[in-house]
């Protein structure tokens, strides 16, 4: 159970990690996208609302502009008007006949900018080009030769651009045409100054553009025009992306900062007919405070879905993994040994289908293992009865031997003892050939003794109970020496040179581990009784097989090729005349280190000597 | 249902983000098919007149008869004269083109400064008038293909035998039409054209007049009275002397103009099919004689001739 916990955690935690990303970036991504894509648009539109604010501003402007030509066309052709105009160019009129003259038209024109309000001021400039008439009393007298607006109204109703007027000391409009008196000619220029306040009234005017709004007009030298003539006059030199593209002639929109700097979004138009560059403006900030509007909707928007999604996802996640973790229970206690256990199948889906082929794979798993256990009983079982009557057969012929051994010795004593007799009393009586086959009967018979005696030790050797202990090193090193002592000096041949290495302790039956060095020492010791000078070694050594005892002579030694035979009983390499013996001790030795479940092997070389290696364990139940 | 595979998804969001961005890119039209709001031609015939200005009191070119009553089914306004009203040979030509156009011509007679000077403010559409091409006219209007030319004279008194060439008129009273060629002429000021100017009358006094007409009956008066001549065109100063006006052509021309329609430069709709339509007319009455016949009969000569060989297209209106 608790195995399976971060499995499943960390599957969910994958997939919500993934899904909390993908969900992220599609957010941020609409988000984005819709944000730019809605700010483009309502800056478009803002501009396109500009652009048409500016051209309405520029038509009211004309019209009105338009509007005062057509007056001022209509006031000089008036027979009052002309009648007077008349009276003040004839060039046979009394002063005091132009006085009054000039007074009707001064009422005239005073009226006329009282009731309209359009104009500040309404004057009569004679062919020569000064004020002979005016609204404006001091202005009468003056010389207008030099103005534009005098030379253009002698031929044709003109409209100047705005300018300074040499005679308000004021930016205007002025529009002039000519007056032709009763009789057709022409008595000179009708001139009108427009009020400025009216244009300024006209173009600046809100018309729905917010606080941030506003219309301004800049003349062709970046000087605002406008009714206030400190700004016209302080030297203010207004300039911006808007008004430099303005003023080059271009009319377009766009976002950009405006003279003070501020971020803007603003139509401009060039105002050809007057010279001007129309200006609408509106801070960026307040243009697009819907598309700040937005984007905050769309990122709360977007983290609901976010959380929403999520949400959702982990519901789903978890009914979706549910299964998926039994298996893994499932499948964890099936490692443990249980394989009663099978999965529910919840579900047609991939998941339905993995539970049905796991439950296939552990009965099949299940089938096959009792299988396995059934065959492997019937093997023990084999095995166990086999052992039995090996080892009912083994005891057998144990005993078969034992007992012929035991019993052969009897007659073999009798045989030897009379043959013995028989060579000390008849020894006079017999002749040589008789004495002779009678020696060799004893001899034989002494012989045959000796092998059944070593028969008869081989096989208690088997049958021996044995009592194994703890040999220390210096209890085995006592042991060969005294082995050695015992042994060197027999058979009447010089006694070999003995060394005595090094000896490990180990676990064994010390009387049978002393007849295995006994033995050995004896073999040893015979087969290089021939060699000077004789050396043996006994010692011990590290072997792949583990911690190994040896006894090694420079004796006869043998070709390996026989050495198959040398641990079966009375099997010899040499015969009694070379070496005396019956050929039991090695079968004797071979047994006493398979009792102690050790192992012994050699190596040898025919003239060079033999090495007899063997292991015994070295501490209790060790195997080796 | 196969489950959707994570690139045919990627795909399809690609797809869905691609048309979203690109719908913000396609918003291009051309230009608008010709409507009354946006082509003046559109617009005419549409209301099925054409507004055309002219000089109430201009003979023989044009003079009002206000005596003439109205046809029943007219078109125009009661503000504008109709066809029966006007008559002269602006009249008759004004209304042959309103004729060729399909529509009713009508007559509104606003002053002359105010025609020179453009900004017409959609009040008439063309001018028939007598309309000589200058530099500074170009500016705010565009002419037509011209329907008749003719050379500007001096005129004097009849009883006057001094004056035989325009450079006997130095430092003279001389009566002009305001804002007309001739009073450019005298103040020496005059660009046609094509037309290389020679100024003959040095130190002129310019007598300025609204129009022609008091300008005649000023030097009528007798020599020297008010007036010691006038410039005007030659049929005007002619049909005066037919009329009995007391007066005398200098028969050195001062100079020869092409006389043509006008329509304001400045408009709210595109006005380059309709001028170019009128020209297209104009021309055709060159080809058909209609504008030789009419000049014979209202100037008493043919004075179109040169005008059908010039061609307007060569001063480029329309950049």
């Amino acid at each position: 159970m608790k195995s399976t916990a971060p499995v499943s955690q960390s599957l969910l935690s994958k997939i919500l990690l993934f899904s909390v990303l993908f969900a992220t970036i599609l957010t941020v991504v609409i988000g984005f996208s819709a944000f730019f894509l809605v700010r483009q648009v309502i800056s478009l539109d803002v501009r396109d609302t500009l652009t048409a604010i500016a051209i309405v501003k520029e038509n009211s402007l004309n019209r009105w502009v338009d509007e005062q030509r057509r007056n001022i066309v209509l006031l000089a052709s008036l027979p009052d008007v002309r009648e007077q105009a008349g009276a003040l160019s004839a060039p046979a009129v009394s002063a005091s006949q132009a006085q009054q003259a000039a007074e009707n038209l001064q009422t005239y024109f005073r009226t006329v900018i009282s009731t309209t309000s359009d104009y500040q001021e309404i004057l009569l400039v004679n062919a020569e080009g000064k004020v002979v008439a005016s609204s404006f009393g001091e202005n009468l007298g003056k010389d207008q030769s030099g103005e534009e607006y005098f030379h253009r109204g002698l031929t044709q109703t003109w409209v100047t651009q705005f300018y300074t007027s040499s005679l308000l000391g004021t930016t205007t409009i002025t529009i002039s045409t000519p007056v032709f008196d009763s009789g057709g000619k022409r008595a000179g220029v009708l001139a009108t100054h427009l009020n400025l306040n009216e244009i300024d009234r006209l173009i600046r005017e809100r018309t729905g553009l917010g606080e941030s709004g506003e219309v301004y007009l800049v003349d062709a030298n970046h000087k605002p025009v406008t009714i206030d003539p400190l700004a016209a006059e302080n030297g203010v030199y207004l300039s911006s992306q808007g008004i430099d593209a303005a003023l080059r002639g271009e009319s377009a929109s766009g976002a950009y900062p405006n003279d003070r700097g501020i971020a803007v979004i603003g139509a401009y138009r060039w105002v050809e007919e007057h010279n001007v560059a129309l200006l609408v403006e509106i801070g960026e900030k307040e243009a697009l405070r819907a598309t700040q509007t937005l984007s905050q909707w769309i990122m709360l928007a977007g983290l609901g879905v976010i959380l929403v999604s999520n949400l959702l996802l982990v519901l789903f996640a978890r009914r979706a993994i549910a299964p998926v973790i039994s298996l893994t229970e499932i499948a964890t206690q099936i490692t443990a040994g249980n394989l009663q256990i099978r999965a529910p199948i919840t579900s047609q889906d991939e998941i339905g289908k993995l539970a049905v082929a796991f439950n296939t794979m552990t009965t099949q798993l299940q089938k096959s293992l009792s299988r396995l256990e059934d065959l492997n009983n019937q093997l023990e079982a084999r095995v166990e009865e086999r052992t039995l009557a090996l080892q009912k057969s083994n005891s057998e012929l144990e005993a078969f031997s034992y007992s012929v051994s035991h019993d052969l010795r009897a007659p073999l004593r009798a045989i030897r003892n009379y043959a013995h007799m028989s060579l000390e009393k008849l020894s006079q009586e017999l002749d040589a050939e008789s004495l002779r086959w009678l020696r060799h009967i004893h001899h034989s018979a002494l012989s045959m003794s000796e092998m059944v005696d070593g028969l008869l030790a081989f096989s208690r050797m088997g049958r021996q109970s044995m009592r194994p202990r703890r040999v220390l090193a210096e209890e085995a090193q006592e042991m060969v020496q005294k082995v050695i002592a015992e042994h060197s000096a027999e058979k009447n041949a010089p006694a070999p040179e003995i060394q005595v290495g090094n000896l490990h302790g180990c676990y064994a039956d010390p009387i049978l581990l002393q007849q295995v060095f006994t033995n050995l020492l004896t073999n040893a010791i015979k087969f290089s009784r021939k060699t000077t000078p004789a050396q043996v070694e006994v010692g011990s050594l590290e072997t792949p097989q583990g911690s190994a005892y040896f006894v090694r002579d420079n004796g006869v030694g043998f070709d390996m090729q026989y050495a198959e035979k040398l641990f079966k009983v009375f099997q010899r390499l040499h015969s009694q005349e070379e070496f005396e013996g019956t050929g039991v001790g090695l079968a004797i030795i071979q047994r006493i280190v398979q009792r102690h479940r050790g192992e012994i092997w050699f190596h040898a070389e025919p003239g060079k000597g033999a090495t007899f290696y063997f292991t015994i364990p070295l501490q209790e139940g060790d195997e080796i | 249902m196969k489950p959707l595979s994570s690139s045919r998804f990627g795909l399809i969001l690609l797809i869905f983000f691609t048309a979203t961005l690109s719908l913000s890119a396609c918003n291009k039209d051309n230009s608008p098919a010709p409507t009354r709001e946006n082509d003046k031609l559109a617009e005419i015939m549409a209301r099925e007149t054409l507004v055309i200005a002219i000089d109430p009191h201009y003979p023989p070119f044009s003079a009002l008869k206000e005596a003439e009553p109205r046809p029943a089914n007219t078109r125009c306004t009661v503000a504008q004269y109709t066809q029966n009203q006007m008559e002269g040979f602006d009249a008759a030509v004004a209304t042959e083109v309103a004729r060729r156009l399909g529509v009713e011509p009508c007559f509104v007679t606003p002053q002359w400064s105010q025609i020179i000077s453009g900004n017409w403010s959609n009040n008439w559409d063309i001018h028939f008038g007598s309309m000589s091409i200058t530099a500074e006219r170009m500016q705010v209007l565009y002419f037509s293909q011209p329907y008749f030319s003719t050379t500007v004279h001096a005129f004097v008194h009849a009883e006057n035998n001094t004056y035989q060439t325009p450079e006997d008129l130095q430092g003279k009273r001389i009566g002009v039409c305001a804002g007309c060629t001739y009073e450019s002429y005298l103040m020496g000021n005059l660009q046609m054209p094509g037309n290389e100017m020679t100024y003959r009358i040095l130190n002129p006094q310019i007598i300025a007049y609204a129009n022609e007409i008091p300008a005649l009956e000023d030097l009528s008066k007798g020599d020297g009275v008010i007036l010691d001549a006038l410039i005007t065109q030659k049929p005007t100063g002619v049909s005066a002397i037919y009329a009995g006006m007391p007066l005398r052509l200098l028969p050195d021309p001062l100079y020869y103009a092409h006389v043509c329609a006008v329509v304001d430069k400045k408009n709210s709709r595109d006005t380059a099919r309709f001028l170019n339509r009128v020209s297209d007319i104009i021309q055709e009455m060159h080809r058909d004689g209609t504008l030789s016949r009419l000049s014979t009969q209202w100037l008493g000569e043919d004075l179109t001739q040169e005008a059908s060989e010039f061609d307007i297209k060569t001063l480029d209106q329309f950049p």
